[in-house]
């Protein structure tokens, strides 16, 4: 029997772990994590368990408590940089049971604006706090010309605009000192000057500043849909290998288009592609992503469980297709 | 200029509302995808600034109700948001709000309620820690004193935003000292009394608020009472033992 290994070149030269399956946090979600927390720390070890690339273990889908079923949380970055109270009390009882990552959404690696130094001191301290084995954010920008938009802005899809992000992304990892992992976004509109597809313009933004990929498949399947391109197609053409995450969320059709709001469940389509995915590369780190109308947290586990089985079947296909 | 600073410059005139998506497909060319499309983004922008504004001033928004719109939209025109933490675009709201004819005509002590809701968030997100340093007697180091002309505090707490009809606050001067208590994290409030501005004074200037208040003329008993009842309530912390 082969075993396809993980991202061979990337993850072996960031060491980069496979992490499992988890969820963000939220804040309406507060009081019920820290109710299903053990009451004593985990003993989980940062070093031993999944950072050398082992696999989380099994998990109880019966368990009440969050640890049982859920591998990891992720963050959103600036809701903890440079803050103190009730976020970094309950950021620290998590990180006390389980690895967190931090994942931007305001470092504007587009941006034509000097890159902010306060941020990136901030975000760096984050990191070291929690022990952040990588960080991520979008590739896009969110501010120009000393106006933050807190949004995520597609740039035209040009050689110009790749090397621009190439160079910038190359000195924010040096001051965070960790590999970063940009993010596919989802964009409605095509820009001006765009010279490229948008798997060509991510293919050298990534491989000209050696950054991970965090592939969120929503924001692929939306993309397609609302361009007419084929997903799959889109899969062929981006270096899997440096995928070291996966974003999972639901979106709304509008009729004219489809919106990434991140406001229901994923969508059977999106696990189908996701499905896809690790029948490719393997199991990979997956979070699901929920920030409008946010659910119950059981809700979110759930959608967590499912993107766990859902990878496990697709991984056994796929492993089975190997043996034959 | 480049095509690419020439994008972000006309970008950012349109996303900030100061030209028309025409101006900008006649400036960079059209977007293959459609002007509808194209012109999403500033709506997509729009909506965000005035989400972070909406869950900031959640009190300030239903006093203004349908103005509260048009009053966030007057404000970021005055000042674009300028900071990648995105509650920061509402930092200026309450001392601009205080000078907007508009919302003043509604209610003249806006300016006062939206310098409460920002200071809760505020005292909430301190990033001091919790835990005192210093053994003895201290200050909680997440306090704020703020001088307010309305009595906004006693209106918030006796429930009068949800009146109907709302009579708002009662004009009166009062400095509020407002604080997170280190045992809830959650953001509390006292109304300073001269004593109490007395002791916090003394801490400030790192005097022993005891030996202040004596000298001030407070007999030790009732100085002692007052440190114990801020201690108790969390605005100062005692870890003498």
């Amino acid at each position: 029997m082969t075993t396809k290994t993980l991202n061979p070149s990337f993850v072996d030269r960031f060491h980069i772990p496979f992490l499992g399956y988890g969820i963000g946090l939220r804040r309406k979600h507060f009081d019920a994590v820290l109710h299903a927390l053990p009451k004593e720390p985990s003993h989980w070890n940062r070093d031993k368990t999944f950072f050398s690339g082992n696999s989380p273990a099994p998990k109880d889908n019966h368990s009440t408590g969050l640890c049982d079923r859920v591998d990891w949380m992720e963050i959103v970055s600036e809701n903890y940089m440079g803050f103190g109270g009730r976020p970094m009390f309950v950021l620290d009882r998590c990180a006390e049971h389980m690895p967190i990552l931090p994942h931007g959404v305001n470092l504007s690696i587009g941006s034509p604006d000097p890159l902010c130094t306060d941020y990136l001191t901030k975000l760096k301290s984050l990191c070291d706090k929690i022990h952040a084995p990588f960080w991520s954010d979008h590739c896009c920008y969110s501010s120009a010309g000393n106006v933050y938009f807190h949004d995520l802005l597609p740039l035209p899809f040009s050689e110009e605009a790749a090397r621009h992000v190439a160079r910038r992304a190359k000195q924010a990892m040096d001051y965070v000192e960790r590999p970063l992992a940009l993010e596919n976004i989802s964009y409605y509109a095509k820009m001006p000057y765009s010279s490229m597809q948008e798997a060509e313009f991510l293919t050298a933004v990534l491989e000209d500043a050696d950054c991970g990929l965090l592939l969120d498949i929503n924001n692929v399947y939306v993309n397609c849909q609302n361009h007419g391109e084929d997903p799959n197609l889109f899969l062929d053409s981006i270096p899997l290998s440096r995928v070291v995450q996966v974003h999972l969320a639901g979106h709304r059709d509008e009729g004219w288009l489809r919106i990434d709001d991140h406001g229901s469940a994923v969508s059977a389509p999106v696990w189908a592609l996701y499905a896809e995915l690790v029948r490719r590369i393997g199991p990979i780190t997956t979070v699901v992503e929920w920030d409008n109308q946010i659910p119950e947290l059981s809700v979110l586990i759930q959608q967590a469980e499912i993107a766990r089985e859902t990878a496990k079947a697709a991984h056994t296909t796929q492993s089975a297709g190997e043996q034959r | 200029m480049n095509h690419l600073d020439l994008f972000f410059q006309t970008m950012r005139a349109f996303l900030v509302g100061q030209i028309p998506i025409d101006t900008v497909e006649s400036q960079l060319g059209p977007s293959s995808s459609g002007s509808r499309r194209f012109a999403f983004y500033r709506t997509l922008v729009r909506n965000d600034h005035h989400g972070f504004m909406e869950k900031l001033y959640g009190f300030t928004q239903d006093v203004l109700q349908d103005h509260f719109s048009g009053c966030v939209s007057r404000y970021l025109t005055a000042h674009p948001p300028d900071h990648w933490e995105p509650n920061q675009t509402g930092a200026r709201f309450p001392e601009w709000l205080r000078h907007d004819s508009e919302a003043i005509l509604i209610a003249p002590w806006i300016g006062d309620l939206a310098q409460y809701e920002w200071f809760e968030f505020v005292v909430y997100t301190d990033p001091t820690p919790d835990n005192p340093v210093e053994s003895g007697l201290s200050l909680n180091s997440t306090m704020r004193a703020l001088k307010f002309e309305f009595d906004v505090p006693g209106w918030i707490t006796s429930g009068r935003p949800l009146a109907e009809p709302n009579p708002g606050p009662a004009r009166r001067d009062l400095i509020l000292l407002m604080y997170r208590d280190s045992r809830t994290l959650q953001c509390k409030f006292l109304e300073a009394t001269p004593w109490t501005q007395l002791i916090v004074t003394s801490l400030e200037n790192g005097d022993d608020p005891l030996r202040v208040a004596t000298a001030a003329g407070a007999d030790a008993e009732t100085a002692t009472q007052a440190i114990l009842e801020l201690t108790r309530v969390g605005l100062l912390h005692n870890t003498s033992s």
